[in-house]
């Protein structure tokens, strides 16, 4: 008994020893757990405190944001308010001007009809239209031209870093370029080979009789070349020289220059413009399609086949063919050689496996390679009908050989000798498609991707425009031209081919990959969005791409006549290059589609672009130009 | 692959605009549409019934207007059947196939124990064919495949063409009814109760 109690004691006491071996240290520990508990309370308590304010900071930028968008949607209908009045303007401004030029056409054609040795009356007349016209322009259509274009000018110095060349931008006011660049390029090649005959001719011919010989020659197959010395440093040098060939559009562009010349004698108020009267241009019947050929003859010796009609030309016989870009036509059909003038690069293609489209491309603008013109043109010849165009796949094998014929022949083979039109529209897709860098380019890729998907259509479309200006010049011409184009089918409904279509198709030709060779798993997530972008492409309106495709509206290659008086398309030339300049810096995009749209639907200066756009000198002078009406 | 066991997947190729689609179309959907739509590539899955189990039968329908080489082999290593398309009312539709076989060709190896059919769609066009029957069976001798003339519009053939291809794989044993032929059989069966009663 008293054994077991001792017992007990004993592991009593052992079990109280480690009672207290376990006590001891617990307290302070106890203790610094309650200060750690109490330092993360306070560490909560802060971040609480942290949330709260940072939740009041977004909402006070939340509700700023707000403010400024519901701005910038006012700003917006503002400037599309301005924008509709400044077109009506300028259609109203178009429509007198055409009144006026219709006037000055008769009083000239009577004043030399008549009087055809009566220099001085003459003069005294026709610098009375022409001042009139200048009159008229600056009075009727409530466009302050001499105003408006200083502000231009200003603007244009400003920008002039910019890659586009102003300065030829700013050249052609008139919506008439097209002609402009014609009457001006051709002299531009002749004269440097005429140099030495045509100065005496200019200095000997009075002006009078420099005119009338023009009108009595229009009938007889005359060459007669004038050049205008102008004054004021500007060398207007306008050869004239009517060959057989050029018939009409020769006659009447000698009408034009011979005006040209009144102006320069009698209203010598402008001595430092070398004024090539837009009305004038205006009436000039040219194709459009830009740059013409240049045509030299040659004689047959090996046969080969006319780009128009198709037939051989025959042995010993005089054949035309174009300096630069290589063509072959009999000489009755050179009118219908196909236009533009593509200074082709189409032998230039390196052999090897690296050419670019740049390589494909002609240096002039519009940069876009023969073969994609060549293709275009026949395909709208006689494709437009044809069920399933571009979806429908021609021949492989005639493809590839085709392809091969316009990529390294020297001549183009006629396409009009090629019965099946889906081969053509295979070596079209087959060439887009076998760029070694799709036509939207590696780089741009992930951005048109991107541009594709946000739902917004103007945010979207922005982003595009973007995306668009950052293309080399040769995709963007291209693909312009292609756009052109494509709008064409899809309105032909005979094709079956509608925009959706068309995108499907033309998707993963133009889109492609962000990488040379993707993965399968990156080809199956594009090909999804590739028709996307096309679609979207797509429905950029046609305007703002033919001023990539057909840039002669904004001719960049004539440096002369720094401004005409009258200013229509080619005001877009140095506008909207900056505002591609703009686009990456301006916060948000969503108004510039728009902006840039309808800057070039209503082909006039646009001022109020820039006022989203942050904050700089040039704003004053766009901005103002609306206000003008 | 872990679906490799449970699917069964089917191609089709042909040239732009021969009826791939509407193929396709008819069999899964059982309609026929008149637009004029592109495909880029489309996915249908079926249930079918296969070695007394069922499978998904995953019918790849690939574009006409033959884009990328990258894509169609791609199609190609995925698939265990294929189905070439041409349209009797062109002949270059038939032309289009023979790079599209040989690509097969290079990439499986052998046809001999793939299923392939040639196909002539649009047989209801009569009026304007260019590539008579014989022409399409003689290119199926060459190429030791099946042959069959089909008409998505009319909906002739278009059963027979899959249920044909099934019965082309050796591998397994595969049919397109549900439920084993278990449905196919009642159906019969009630069909033939049915006119008995009326007997």
């Amino acid at each position: 008994m008293e054994m077991s109690v001792v017992n007990l004691f004993n592991q009593f006491q052992s079990l109280g020893a480690h009672l207290d071996a376990l006590n001891e240290n617990i307290e302070p520990q106890f203790l610094q757990m309650a200060v750690n508990f109490e330092d993360c309370r306070k560490k909560w308590l802060l971040a609480g405190e942290e949330l709260v304010s940072c939740k009041e900071v977004l909402a006070k930028v939340e509700t700023e944001r707000g403010a400024l968008e519901v701005k910038l949607k006012h700003a917006r209908n503002q400037v599309d308010v301005e924008i509709r009045r400044r077109q009506k303007a300028e259609a109203v401004y178009e429509k007198l001007e055409r009144q006026v030029q219709l006037i000055r056409e008769l009083l000239i054609a009577e004043n030399n009809g008549s009087s055809v040795h009566l220099s001085e009356e003459q003069r005294s007349a026709l610098a009375f239209l022409s001042t009139h016209s200048q009159a008229a322009q600056d009075a009727k259509t409530n466009l302050n031209s001499s105003r408006r274009l200083s502000r231009v000018e200003e603007s244009i110095s400003l920008l002039s870093d910019i890659s586009y060349d102003q300065t030829d931008d700013s050249l052609d006011w008139d919506s008439s370029v097209m002609k402009n660049v014609r009457l001006r390029k051709r002299p531009k090649r002749r004269s440097s080979r005429k140099l030495t005959d045509a100065p005496p001719q200019a200095v000997k011919k009075p002006r009078s009789t420099g005119r009338t010989s023009e009108r009595n020659n229009e009938s007889i197959v005359a060459k007669t070349t004038i050049t205008l010395p102008a004054s004021g440093g500007i060398e207007a040098v306008s050869t004239i020289e009517t060959v057989p060939y050029w018939t009409r559009s020769r006659r009447r562009s000698a009408l034009a220059d011979t005006t040209t010349t009144d102006h320069y004698e009698t209203a010598s108020e402008a001595p430092s413009k070398p004024v090539s009267e837009t009305p004038v241009q205006f009436q000039t019947p040219q194709i459009k399609g830009g740059k013409k050929h240049h045509f030299i003859p040659k004689t047959v010796i090996k046969s080969e086949f006319c780009a128009p009609c198709g037939r051989r030309t025959k042995f010993g016989k005089i054949y035309l063919r174009c300096q630069e870009c290589r063509i072959v036509t009999h000489p009755e059909c050179r009118d219908n050689c196909p236009l533009p003038c593509n200074p082709s690069a189409l032998e230039t293609p390196i052999r090897g496996t690296e050419t670019t489209l740049a390589d494909f491309a002609p240096t002039s603008s519009p940069r876009i390679p023969a073969l994609v013109i060549y293709c275009i043109k026949e395909i709208e010849r006689r494709g437009l009908h044809e069920v399933g165009l571009y979806r429908v796949s021609g021949h492989e094998r005639q493809v590839k050989e085709l392809k091969e014929k316009l990529v390294r022949g020297k001549t183009l083979p006629s396409l009009n000798k090629v019965e099946d039109i889906n081969v053509i529209t295979g070596v079209l897709k087959d060439f887009l498609r076998n760029l070694p860098e799709p036509l939207l380019t590696f780089r741009l890729n992930k951005v048109f991707m991107e541009a594709a998907e946000i739902q917004d259509d103007d945010n979207s479309l922005a982003l595009l425009y973007q995306a668009i200006s950052e293309l080399p010049p040769p995709n963007r011409d291209t693909l312009a031209c292609l756009m052109i184009h494509l709008h064409k089918v899809s309105q032909s409904m005979d094709t079956k081919m509608d925009v959706s279509n068309l995108a499907r198709v033309f998707g993963p030709t133009l889109v492609g990959h962000a990488v040379p060779d993707p993965d399968p798993m990156t080809i199956l997530h594009d090909t999804s969005r590739q028709p996307r972008i096309v679609e979207r492409l797509l429905s950029i309106p046609g305007s703002y791409w033919s001023r990539f495709a057909h840039p002669d509206n904004v001719d960049m290659e004539t440096p002369r006549n720094t401004d005409t008086p009258s200013h229509k398309v080619s005001i877009l030339g140095p506008v909207t290059t900056p505002e591609h300049q703009m686009l990456p810096k301006t916060p948000s995009s969503s108004s510039l589609s728009q902006r840039v749209m309808q800057t070039l639907t209503s082909t006039t200066i646009f001022g109020s672009k820039s006022k989203a756009t942050s904050a700089s000198n040039r704003q004053g002078s766009f901005f103002a130009s609306p206000q003008l009406k | 692959m872990p679906e490799q066991s449970n699917d069964y997947r089917v191609v089709v190729f042909g040239a732009g605009g021969v009826g791939k689609s509407s193929l396709v179309l008819r069999f899964v959907k059982g309609t026929f549409r008149d637009t004029y739509i592109p495909t880029v590539e489309d996915t249908y899955r079926q249930v079918i019934s296969c070695d007394k189990s069922v499978c998904t039968l995953q019918i790849t329908d690939t574009t006409g207007s033959h884009q990328f080489p990258a894509m169609q082999r791609l199609s190609i290593s995925k698939g265990h059947a294929f189905i070439l398309v041409y349209s009797i009312t062109s002949r270059q539709s038939l032309e289009e196939l023979k790079p599209i076989y040989q690509q097969i060709l290079a990439i499986k190896g052998s046809v001999e124990s793939i299923p392939i059919m040639l196909v002539g769609n649009k047989s209801d066009e009569t009026a304007q064919r260019e590539v008579e029957t014989k022409v399409g069976e003689t290119q199926a001798t060459s190429w030791k495949c099946a042959f069959m003339e089909t008409s998505a519009k009319t909906n002739s053939n278009v059963k027979e063409l899959f249920q044909e291809l099934l019965a082309l794989e050796k591998k397994r044993d595969m049919s397109l009814s549900i439920d084993g032929k278990r449905s196919g059989k009642q159906k019969r069966a009630d069909k033939l109760k049915g006119k008995c009663s009326v007997m």
